[in-house]
């Protein structure tokens, strides 16, 4: 049964490009929300927040609004892209797609793109913050230390699977997350000084 | 009734489900023997494609349905051979040069 819904996705896929553009959909929201929770640490730990429910809060709170905003604009333009592109395949073909394995492929790739767009910067930011649901506030310095290792072990992840997709080196890619998660702590340090 | 042994249609179908997956699908239905599938034409979109079954018992609705899923649409039937058994096509003199 497995097997046969596997056969069944991977025939969806080389219809409606599933596979290229889910990829490129986790790699762009796991980045954005790896950041983000890295910006609400570093701004938590600059505001000397040391209650882990506030920071706890603020993170989910970031996490919900950009799962439910990533996944209801991906639902909105792939519906809308993959409208456009069967009703072209209808005006060549002279035919209504309804029941055909062209609209089901379309239709999975709309709710599994939808999906991926919404959890992938919800779980990469939940994962961020996971330290503070551990630690309690007396020593809050752990939680907020290991949030931000467990940012950069995400980004070098990320990276990797970027240069593995792209088959290029997975050093230079994971380098060049790292890269973007420093400049994140320097700009967000910067909020220190206000 | 007689049974349909031999059917060519001219179909007009999108890039995907490959000309693979429909043969593979078409070869798999009851009562057929062999598939071939021939790209004749290509477009921006879709593909004309003749596609040539031979079967012993050939289920015309079930073929079209399987067309139909894949977002094929049967321009024509070309040929139909049916009966015991095949026979070949006889010459007449239309066919003969002048």
């Amino acid at each position: 049964m497995i097997k046969k819904f596997w056969e069944k996705i991977k025939e969806y896929d080389k219809i409606a490009n599933i596979g290229d553009i889910g990829r490129r959909v986790i790699a762009n929201n796991g980045f954005d929300g790896i950041l983000t929770a890295m910006g609400i640490i570093m701004g938590s730990f600059f505001g000397k927040v040391t209650e882990p429910k506030f920071i706890i809060t603020a993170g989910l709170g970031a996490s919900i609004a950009m799962g439910v905003s990533g996944a209801w604009g991906s639902y909105l333009t792939e519906k809308a892209e993959r409208n456009k592109e069967i009703k072209e395949l209808e005006k060549a073909l002279m035919k209504k797609m309804h029941n055909t394995l062209v609209r089901k492929a379309h239709n999975h790739a709309i709710l599994i793109i939808t999906l991926l767009d919404g959890l992938s910067p919800f779980l990469a930011s939940f994962i961020v913050l996971i330290p503070f649901f551990i630690f309690s506030s007396a020593i809050i310095m752990y939680s907020y230390v290991s949030s931000i290792i467990l940012a950069f072990v995400l980004l070098i992840l990320l990276g990797g699977f970027l240069g593995r997709v792209s088959r290029e080196s997975m050093f230079k890619y994971a380098l060049n997350m790292v890269f973007a998660g420093i400049i994140c702590m320097i700009l967000t340090t910067l909020i220190g000084f206000i | 009734m007689g049974r349909i042994r031999l059917i060519v249609l001219d179909v007009l179908k999108p890039y995907e489900p490959s000309i693979l997956k429909l043969s593979s699908m078409l070869s798999d239905l009851k009562g057929i023997d062999g598939v071939d599938i021939t790209v004749y034409e290509m477009d921006s979109k879709v593909e004309n494609v003749k596609i040539t079954i031979q079967g012993k018992d050939i289920q015309f609705i079930e073929v079209k349905r399987v067309i139909d899923e894949n977002g094929g649409s049967i321009h024509s039937i070309d040929k139909v051979s049916s009966g015991s058994e095949l026979i070949a096509e006889a010459s007449t003199h239309q066919d003969s040069n002048a």
